[in-house]
């Protein structure tokens, strides 16, 4: 068949135009309905003769609409012809279009490889890695002083020493950067909630962690972690957000970070490049523990909702101008203003020197990381080494300004049991935040196997076959109903051999609730951290007394047994101080008058007590439950010059 | 009342004449207009336009230069509804499907290593091979699934017609966009006159590929002639549309020295060349429609 053969192109197009001009605008109106009868009689019918004669805007529009259809219908059958196998045209136009197409695509695969950016080999200091080839020079990146703590300046670094810690900048684009630093391996195991403190003092407030997992990078563990944080790319220029990737690991001796900064895409890009070829030379060392993910074994919902109760307790020094991590354990929220529980040697070094700063983090969930909220001072903590309990509370945020429980989500304090009753085989729940948890919170289920021997300073522990380990020092034991009864203190390795047979066994000491006692009844008294008050002790030393006033005089007991409390401290508030703002730290400011009982519980009070007023009164007793009485005290200008309002007072076994 | 006026007569020609010359002019004050304003509110810099305002910037030209075209096919003047549908598809169609295209293939990459020439490797692909074969195909594919079955496509002025208004109409978003895009950095009467001279090459370029679309459709040639013809018009037009922004962007820009007007003139050349060549060969086609009054 010849071209000349074949049918026309717009043939069938012209045919379809046919059958479709029946239904043409030029005609509906007449043939949808006959046409009007002219009748002079009939009022209507002229009326109607105007509309035909003139028609209206509607008229119009509605014959316009009445040909849209049609109009739909005729190109829809053009359309289908001309892609259809009738129609003689369609073949060869095909192919015109598919290689077109074919040529466009191979071109947009062949673009995407002409720009991709030439890359070269880094290696330095064990770590190998491929980077982009065009990059400006490496400089050092300057070192940041710490936010929290004054920090002398950092001596130079000699080159060739470590730690290494420079910077390559993108030549197309000054906001992409890529850091490497490599350094001495941590000295706390848990690398990820060093890292995270790392980069949370270094970028301040606006930092905010986006997601972190451990991958297997070249048969090593490598921690990926995003995040966002503000910078001005100038001086005066608006804050922007920028995005980072970080890619760090540890073996032995060092520690390994590679962080990509740019806009989101770059950071992708880059990532995809880098992170295929990252090695380190050696494959020694722990691998980065993935955090958990679920919970195992169940937990009871009370237990479960002492989750958020429970914090981790990061201790940081000064290391060569840089702030980082020394250590970690847990800690047990025990007052909604903020105070925490933990164990003395958590906060002091081997030296028993207290450790520069503490941070306090909270708990997210079970699967995730607790997030770095506040920090603190041991120094003006509240330290007990003889029972090796310390009780702590936040001062500053993290970018060092005065901090207040306000500024964060509420704290619930863990609730106590009353009783000090310890039975071998009763359950209980140590929480925490262990190493080996791979910085999330851990729930660890055992039994009592060994009860505490009040008598024994050194025996004073609950023994527990639950598993108590590194990290988990400070942190909260609870029983079923989520009642704190204990403090996770220490664990210990038994070795045994018989004949062939080395036998390891674990067992975890728990520091009883019990002995905490002084310091939660500073929880309840009332406190703030003081630099330099870190003495449990509850006495003023030197406050200044009224010349006259009522000397008053009281009797303190047992509320149960009626037998005298010796040592309890009752002290009376200058007038206008409320219970709310007591601080134990300031008692020499905030007591009028105060005095000890003595072995019968006869307690008088050294100052004299100024009429008229009303005051508020506290009394602390060791092993008793505190009592604060807001107002609770009234004299008369009439008042007997040596008076007992109370005749004995009641304390609660705590 | 006037006697019609007859298909085909001095006085229709005349009329014609008349009618495209006032619409270049038109074209011509549009842009001293926008000049003029500049001048008086003393617009020195780069001015930050509305929606609507780059809207009627981009259109105003586009709707010029559309009735220009149209005046073009004076022996069997196609349907102004098919013409102004024929535009619509262009820039709502034909314009995002290359857009969209063009950014599957090749889009936007960080800390990509371009070529540091003008003209290098990179840069001619991207310019000739993706954007440009995929802006022509795409207004190719618009005609030709469309108006190209209809009985109105009836000679091969036809395919001119059409194809430059899908241009005009795919101009209209190209021009939309980059004034929006460049928010804050267009300085008015450079802007206003970009937008005609990119209108103008924009239909330019399709009229050629309109052509061909024309021809390949009446000839009495093989299929495989046709597809060469249309294959060579289809990839003709991806060249001179890659090798106009790549110029265009070369003259513009000169290390870090930007001269707009550089590369307004070296378009406005460029468009009027190709227009011109269109026009001889709309000459050409015009002669042998077989709807003039002296056809065999």
């Amino acid at each position: 068949m010849t071209d000349d053969d074949k049918p026309s192109d717009d043939a069938p197009a012209r045919a379809d135009a046919a059958v479709s001009a029946d239904a043409s605008p030029a005609t509906p109106a007449a043939s949808a309905s006959p046409a009007p009868v002219d009748d002079p009689d009939d009022p209507s019918a002229s009326s109607s003769m105007t509309a035909i004669d003139e028609p209206t805007f509607a008229d119009r529009a509605w014959r316009r609409a009445q040909t849209i259809g049609p109009a739909v219908v005729d190109v829809t059958r053009q359309v289908a012809y001309a892609l259809g196998p009738a129609s003689p045209y369609h073949r060869h136009d095909f192919i015109v279009i598919a290689l077109a197409v074919a040529v466009v695509a191979a071109a947009g695969f062949g673009h995407r490889h002409m720009i991709e950016p030439t890359v070269e080999t880094f290696q330095s200091r064990g770590l190998t890695m491929t980077r982009p080839a065009i990059w400006l020079a490496p400089e050092e990146v300057p070192r940041v002083a710490p936010r929290l703590v004054p920090a002398p300046s950092p001596r130079p670094r000699p080159p060739g020493e470590l730690p290494y810690h420079v910077v390559y900048t993108s030549t197309l684009d000054p906001d992409v950067r890529m850091e490497v630093r490599i350094e001495e391996r941590p000295p706390w195991s848990n690398v990820i909630a060093s890292l995270e403190l790392d980069r949370r003092t270094r970028w301040g407030e606006l930092y905010a962690a986006d997601a972190s997992a451990v991958h297997t990078i070249g048969r090593h563990s490598w921690l990926r972690t995003s995040f966002r944080y503000a910078f001005a790319p100038g001086k005066g220029d608006e804050p922007r957000i920028g995005h980072a990737t970080e890619l760090a690991t540890v073996d032995r001796e060092r520690l390994y970070a590679v962080t990509l900064y740019g806009s989101r895409r770059s950071v992708a890009r880059l990532v995809a490049t880098i992170e295929p070829t990252l090695r380190v030379a050696s494959l020694t060392g722990m691998p980065l523990v993935t955090t958990s993910a679920r919970l195992q074994p169940r937990v009871p919902p009370p237990v479960r909702a002492a989750f958020d109760r429970t914090v981790m307790v990061v201790v940081a020094d000064v290391v060569d101008g840089q702030l980082r991590a020394i250590g970690g354990g847990s800690g047990a929220i025990v007052g909604a203003e903020g105070s925490v529980l933990t164990t003395h040697h958590l906060l002091v070094d081997r030296e028993r020197r207290p450790h520069a700063v503490f941070i306090i983090a909270r708990a997210r969930g079970v699967a995730q990381p607790p997030e770095l909220v506040c920090a603190g001072h041991p120094t003006a903590s509240k330290l007990w080494p003889e029972v090796d309990l310390a009780l702590i509370k936040c001062d500053v945020d993290l970018d060092g300004r005065p901090w207040t429980p306000r500024q964060s989500a509420p704290w619930p304090a863990l609730q106590r049991r009353a009783g000090t009753d310890w039975t071998p085989g009763q359950r209980l729940w140590v929480l925490g935040f262990p190493d080996v948890g791979g910085g999330a919170l851990t729930v660890s289920q055992g039994a009592v196997q060994g009860v505490p021997n009040p008598a024994s300073e050194d025996d004073n522990y609950v023994k527990t076959d639950a598993t108590i380990t590194h990290g988990n020092s400070g942190g909260p034991v609870v029983d079923d109903d989520g009642n704190l009864i204990g403090i996770a203190s220490a664990f210990r390795v038994q070795t045994s051999v018989r004949g062939t047979t080395v036998q390891t066994t674990t067992s975890g000491l728990v520091r009883p609730i019990g002995l905490a006692g002084t310091l939660l009844a500073i929880v309840r008294a009332g406190w703030l951290p003081r630099e330099g008050r870190t003495s449990v002790e509850l006495e003023p030393t030197a406050i200044e007394a009224e010349a006259e006033g009522v000397r008053l005089s009281t009797r303190v007991v047992a509320h149960a047994s009626g037998q005298p409390i010796p040592g309890a401290l009752l002290m009376i508030l200058r007038p206008g101080v409320p219970a709310s703002a007591v601080d134990i730290n300031r008692l020499d400011d905030l007591v009028i008058a105060w005095g000890r009982s003595g072995a019968d519980g006869e307690l008088f009070l050294k100052q004299p007590v100024p009429t008229p007023g009303t005051f508020t009164v506290i009394v602390i007793a060791d092993r008793y439950s505190p009592l604060i009485g807001d107002r609770a005290l009234t004299l008369r200008a009439d008042t007997a010059p040596y008076f007992d309002p109370w005749g004995e007072v009641r304390l609660d076994p705590d | 009342m006037a006697p019609p006026i007859p298909r085909w007569s001095l006085r229709r020609a005349r009329l014609l004449v008349g009618s495209k010359l006032a619409l270049v002019g038109g074209l011509l004050l549009f842009v001293a207009l926008t000049w003029v304003i500049e001048q008086v509110l003393a617009l020195h810099g780069p001015v930050r336009l509305s929606p609507p305002l780059a809207l009627a910037i981009a259109g105003i030209p586009a709707s010029l230069w559309l009735a220009f075209f149209y005046l073009q096919d004076r022996y069997e003047p196609e349907p102004m509804h098919y013409v102004f549908g024929v535009f619509l598809l262009g820039g709502l169609v034909a314009a995002p499907m290359a857009d969209f295209v063009i950014y599957q293939l090749a889009p936007p990459q960080p800390l990509a290593q371009h070529g540091l020439g003008p003209f290098a490797l990179d840069r001619v692909v991207h310019a000739t091979l993706i954007v440009g074969l995929a802006q022509e195909l795409c207004k190719y594919v618009a005609v030709r699934y469309t108006i190209y079955t209809s009985p109105e496509f009836d000679e091969p002025m036809d395919g001119v017609v059409y194809m430059m208004s899908v241009g005009t109409g795919f101009a209209v978003w190209v021009n939309y966009h980059r004034l929006q895009d460049l928010g804050g950095t267009v300085y008015l009467s450079t802007g206003a006159a970009e937008v005609v001279v990119t209108t103008l090459a924009h239909a330019s370029f399709a009229g050629f590929l309109g052509y061909v679309l024309g021809r390949a459709k009446f000839t009495r040639r093989g299929p495989v002639s046709r597809g060469v013809l249309l294959f060579g018009g289809l990839f003709g037009a991806a060249a001179i549309n890659g090798q106009f922004a790549l110029v265009e962007g070369w003259l513009t820009t000169r290390g870090l020295a930007t001269s707009p007007w550089k590369g307004v003139g070296y378009a406005a050349a460029l468009a009027i060349a190709v227009f011109a060549l269109l026009m001889l060969f709309v000459q050409r086609l015009l002669a042998t429609s077989p709807f003039r009054k002296d056809a065999p």
